[in-house]
């Protein structure tokens, strides 16, 4: 269980130029993007050797492929003239520049330049084979970093794996991906999902069955979670914010509970989890307190997963997911909400498009989900470029409303810096102090 | 005309009678031989004809150029009898040769 120490009664502040200013989106290009690791995509996106994904971020491309003795990742651009080399994603078994021909093996290697003799013979001295980015992978993600001389993905990473790897991420697959396109700086977009503090006022039809909405949160290294750990209350209850349980049936709100999460989000908790918390009415009486129905509708999901032919992660005990909290920032632009059954990841980039700009930006929503062998669907990337009249469910649509009034409001001649709760808004504090100490060299304020 | 036998990777058989002078590329084009691409019409640059030759059937033709030797090297199941088609020109001395095709190309 986690622990504050007492510090003295402080309000932090946050710049607001670092959302708003064309400089600072400059610096964070200059020195952030290219001493991070990056989540470039997942494992299962690259399946045969030869198969190709490439992740722009910044005024940088990366192209990684599966080569013949496992990933590789190159930075995107011909040596020759300096054309991008690979689009999308597919499968090729070599890098074949579109404009002159000339050809890299997958060790990006320069197997051929046309009409090499012209040169007589002043290449063999010259650079021109691809030039290499680091990749590793965690979780069942692919991460790259194109900091050569940088710290190892497992360095970078700090204590997340110890907080993680119960859930095994990597056992997951893509439920559904959506990729949006927002009139507001990226960290806009991901400070949305990385406190609990918001819950009542954005999401109040949620507080209804979510318990105690009541959060902690806690510097990890470069990196941050949130729980609620504090006066606990089961899934199913009412927030203490309101008078009384919503429900008398302890039963319903358990269920009710289920039933937003699966039609609202559609994310973390699964169909599967749903369908089985709806046995609670026949395997219950209707005066069982509300922690037996939480526990028995997860026992009743975990029972669901395995007659689907996959099962809840061995290691993911209880105390492992109360270790664990509900929400992790991975620093710079990625978080999750892991459970049992499914996780939710987000992952926030400036858009490529037009880099420098801090009022534009790419920001996905990955569902993930366990799922029983063969049994994974096929999913394609929705893309929305207008939020406003395209719905990602009601939760989320919730969010991504305050975005843009976000991004907008922060302009005021009067709104010179944010002022985060100390307790519930760690996540975002420690994000801008580790943010800071990249583009600025050191942390203000 | 030359009797060409192209096996696609699931194991069907095409037997296709090639104009002599035109490639063996665009003799399995025109006759619907799905396991070779020839995207690009034969200049060597999108390395979507690649095949193998029987090696009984290697000495048919004459070996490749060094240019289609270095772009061979960088496909990634590439074999000792590996070859491009487009660059194999279909002559009375290929009566019978046999091209397998790759499981896929690229």
């Amino acid at each position: 269980m986690a622990t504050q120490a007492k510090r003295a009664p402080y309000a932090p502040q946050l710049r607001a130029e670092n959302y708003t200013s064309r400089e600072f989106a400059r610096a964070e290009n200059e020195h952030l993007w290219g001493k991070v690791w990056l989540v470039a995509g997942r494992v299962e996106e690259l399946k045969n050797v030869g198969d190709f994904l490439t992740f722009n971020v910044a005024t940088e491309s990366i192209v990684v492929a599966l080569g013949k003795d496992g990933l590789v990742a190159y930075h995107n651009v011909c040596p020759h003239r300096g054309r991008r080399l690979a689009d999308g994603c597919g499968r090729a078994s070599q890098f074949r520049c579109k404009y002159h021909g000339w050809t890299f093996n997958l060790d990006g290697k320069n197997v051929l330049v046309q009409d090499r003799d012209d040169w007589e013979g002043a290449l063999d001295d010259e650079r021109i084979d691809l030039w290499p980015v680091r990749v590793d992978t965690w979780g069942g993600f692919i991460w790259i970093s194109m900091d050569m001389e940088g710290e190892s993905l497992t360095e970078y990473l700090e204590t997340i794996p110890e907080y993680l790897d119960p859930f095994e991420l990597e056992e997951m697959r893509f439920r559904w991906k959506v990729e949006l396109h927002l009139p507001v700086n990226w960290k806009v977009a991901l400070e949305a999902f990385m406190e609990g503090y918001h819950v009542a006022a954005t999401h109040p039809q949620l507080i209804k069955v979510a318990g105690n909405d009541y959060t902690q949160s806690f510097a990890q290294g470069k990196h941050a979670n949130f729980g609620y750990w504090k006066d606990v209350q089961p899934l199913g209850t009412s927030s203490p914010r309101l008078a009384g349980n919503v429900y008398a049936d302890a039963r319903e709100g358990v269920i009710e509970f289920f039933r937003q999460i699966e039609e609202d989000l559609n994310a973390i908790q699964t169909d599967r989890d749903f369908e089985a918390a709806k046995k609670i009415m026949d395997v219950l009486p209707p005066d069982a307190d509300a922690m037996t129905a939480m526990v028995t509708a997860i026992e009743l999901g975990r029972q669901a997963a395995a007659d689907d032919g996959t099962s809840y992660p061995e290691k993911l005990t209880f105390e492992a997911m109360a270790k664990a909290g509900s929400d992790w920032h991975i620093f710079p632009n990625c978080v999750t909400l892991p459970y049992f059954d499914g996780a939710l990841w987000y992952r926030a980039r400036p858009d490529s498009r037009d880099p420098e700009n801090p009022d534009k930006c790419v920001f996905e929503i990955w569902s993930l989900k366990r799922y029983g062998p063969g049994k994974e669907p096929q999913v394609e990337t929705r893309v929305i470029t207008d939020p406003v009249n395209e719905s990602v469910g009601l939760i989320l649509d919730q969010d991504i409303a305050n975005m843009a009034q976000v991004q907008a409001g922060m302009k005021s001649s009067r709104f010179q810096y944010a002022r985060p709760n100390p307790v519930q808004e760690v996540e975002v504090i420690n994000f801008h102090r580790t943010l800071e100490r990249y583009v600025l060299g050191q942390a203000r304020g | 005309m030359p009797r060409l036998v192209f096996v696609e990777h699931d194991g069907t058989v095409l037997e296709v009678d090639a104009r002599e002078g035109e490639s063996v590329m665009r003799a399995a084009q025109a006759a619907g031989v799905a396991g070779i691409l020839g995207e690009c019409g034969g200049c060597m640059s999108c390395l979507t004809c690649h095949c193998y030759v029987a090696p009984a059937d290697m000495d048919k033709m004459p070996p490749p150029q060094a240019m289609e030797r270095e772009l061979l090297s960088a496909i990634v199941d590439v074999r000792e009898n590996s070859r491009l088609s487009c660059q194999i020109v279909a002559t009375a001395d290929l009566e019978g040769a046999r091209f397998d095709l790759p499981e896929w190309q690229g």
